[in-house]
């Protein structure tokens, strides 16, 4: 980890075939570029990553501008871990971590519930552009704005490692051990969490039908 | 496991009529990638003869489906467009920050300055250990004040548990 | 440079536990995790109701209402049963995390079984606590046992049957 290098700007010989030799990833090249001074590198991966990771937030904390603010911290860390960057883990799991990390301290410290209050109307107003489709009637809209609260509060009311566990599985689509490398925990612990949450949220919109109407 | 013992496997625990729903939570990884349509062919085939006879599968499968659905509803917002400046501005303040300067200059520069810090660094770390060892009972006090919600509810599901099965031992269980 | 790593090796060498020692230690260290796990609930019961308040704010009301009510459970058992029921939390504690999960998971499959079903694996879980370890075992490979249980039913059992109190 300590070991000093000389800097090149880009990957030197050695280094492209060590990294050709190990298979490595794409994202754990290009960090190994960012570890060596190439900024155009950090921007690639930020290209990259930027949606994933601030959807995740944004559905961790639900609040789009304090998930944007988290995420600017988790692409700070990287940046700051550059010089100390190891490719040891698949870079997703690394940077999930991160995320992970930084939306359940937040979660923890009791500062979603003071955000979440005083960013009332953000949040009705991304409500709204999520659910607006000119093309529908506005009843549609609104029974799509019932359907759209009620799956919100259920992920809310999952508890934070549940639910970084579904939405890591559901909406960015990470293997069972990408999950368990982020939360830090094992496969079948990963297994356990996604089955309890899935259990909660099954009993909590299992009224909901596939249109997106309540049956009776 | 790999694949071909994986699917061995679950032939086996089929035939057997082991069912994943029952055999317990490590197994569970079959329904949902069965749910979310992620599920090796070949396992898809096996799992939906299993399903034709085990209705608690078929029951779990069909709501598990509809709450995957339900789900998409949840779409995520655009990024701002400013993300990206506003966090390279942010890097830039920090790149100009004396400490960070240092910081970047012991991490990744070529001298190793740091290096005749380890001995310092390793007895501090050492004076702090022996203090705790020494006000243990103290410092434990102080984090006892500070409970913790999950830790709580973990706690007394927990014990909950172990009531049923160990104290009370009712003929029924109430759900947890 | 060689007499002060000199010097700092012999300080970590005097500042280092008998390996016996270490292992006493270790074995401590996990007791006092689990008696400090074990008096969380006892810690929380003691809080005042506002003080209750503040540690849950931030849970959702369903997850405070099923709190409220183990700790209702609780607080009816007798002094007694409360000590015996936090020693086994303690036993329970000490257990690896993985053994701890496939014990919860097992008991939740318990409870979405037939309720028919439910009694008579509590009543097998009942007998077995009474026996011996080598009795016990001889009681579950025998045909008699087998025969009552599905293999799902006995790997429930199985699990459940680490949950034998100490005596």
């Amino acid at each position: 980890m300590g070991e000093t290098q000389p800097q090149p700007s880009s990957l030197t010989g050695v280094q492209e075939s060590v990294t050709a030799a190990l298979g490595l990833e794409r994202d754990a090249e290009l960090m190994l570029r960012v570890r060596d001074g190439c900024t155009a590198s950090f921007q690639l991966l930020l290209e990259r990553h930027r949606g994933p990771v601030v959807h995740f937030l944004y559905r961790m904390v639900q609040n789009q501008a304090v998930a944007e603010e988290l995420a600017q911290d988790v692409f700070l860390r990287v940046y700051r871990s550059r010089a100390t960057y190891e490719p040891s883990a698949k870079f997703t799991t690394w940077l999930f971590r991160i995320a992970t990390h930084r939306a359940l301290n937040f979660i923890r410290d009791g500062r979603h519930e003071k955000g979440h209050q005083s960013l009332d109307d953000e949040i009705g107003d991304g409500m709204a552009r999520q659910v607006e489709d000119k093309s529908s009637t506005v009843e549609q809209n609104m029974l799509k704005e019932v359907r759209l609260q009620e799956v919100r509060n259920a992920i809310e009311a999952l508890p934070a490692k549940q639910k970084a566990a579904v939405l890591m599985h559901k909406y960015q689509e990470l293997d069972y051990s990408q999950i368990a490398g982020a939360l830090e925990c094992s496969e079948s612990a990963v297994k356990s969490l996604l089955f309890r949450a899935y259990e909660s949220l099954r009993a909590r919109l299992a009224h909901l039908d596939a249109t997106g109407t309540k049956e009776s | 496991m790999a694949e071909p013992n994986r699917k061995q496997y679950y032939n086996r625990q089929f035939q057997m009529n082991h069912c994943p729903l029952a055999s317990g939570e490590e197994n569970v990884d079959i329904l949902l990638d069965y749910c979310n349509r992620t599920l090796d062919p070949a396992l898809v085939d096996i799992f939906e003869k299993h399903m034709e006879v085990c209705s608690a599968c078929r029951a779990f499968s069909e709501s598990q489906m509809a709450v995957w659905d339900a789900l998409d509803a949840f779409e995520a917002l655009p990024v701002s467009p400013d993300f990206d400046h506003k966090l390279m501005a942010r890097i830039a303040r920090e790149e100009e920050s004396p400490w960070r300067r240092m910081w970047n200059k012991m991490t990744a520069g070529g001298t190793a300055i740091w290096r005749p810090l380890v001995p310092v660094a390793a007895a501090l770390v050492l004076a702090v250990g022996l203090w705790m060892r020494n006000s243990g009972p103290e410092a434990a006090t102080v984090a006892d004040s500070q409970l913790d919600a999950e830790q709580v509810e973990t706690a007394l599901q927990d014990m909950e548990m172990l009531r049923q099965l160990t104290i009370n031992e009712p003929a029924t269980q109430q759900k947890m | 440079m060689a007499p002060r790593w000199f010097a700092f090796a012999a300080l970590l060498l005097f500042l280092a536990p008998h390996p016996s020692e270490a292992q006493a230690k270790k074995g401590a260290i996990l007791k006092n995790k689990a008696a400090r796990k074990a008096r969380v609930v006892e810690r929380f019961n003691k809080l005042s109701d506002q003080d209750r308040e503040r540690v849950l704010k931030n849970l959702p009301e369903e997850r405070r209402k099923q709190i409220e009510q183990n700790r209702e459970r609780y607080n009816k058992l007798s002094d007694e049963q409360k000590k015996k029921l936090e020693r086994q939390y303690g036993n329970f504690a000490e257990m690896p995390a993985e053994q701890q999960q496939a014990t919860r998971s097992a008991f939740r499959q318990m409870g979405q079984m037939p309720i028919d079903r439910r009694q008579a694996m509590q009543r097998e879980l009942r007998k077995l606590r009474q026996m011996e370890p080598a009795a016990r075992k001889e009681r579950m490979e025998s045909d008699a046992y087998k025969g009552a249980f599905s293999a799902d039913e006995q790997k429930v059992i199985e699990r459940l049957s680490v949950l034998v109190p100490q005596q």
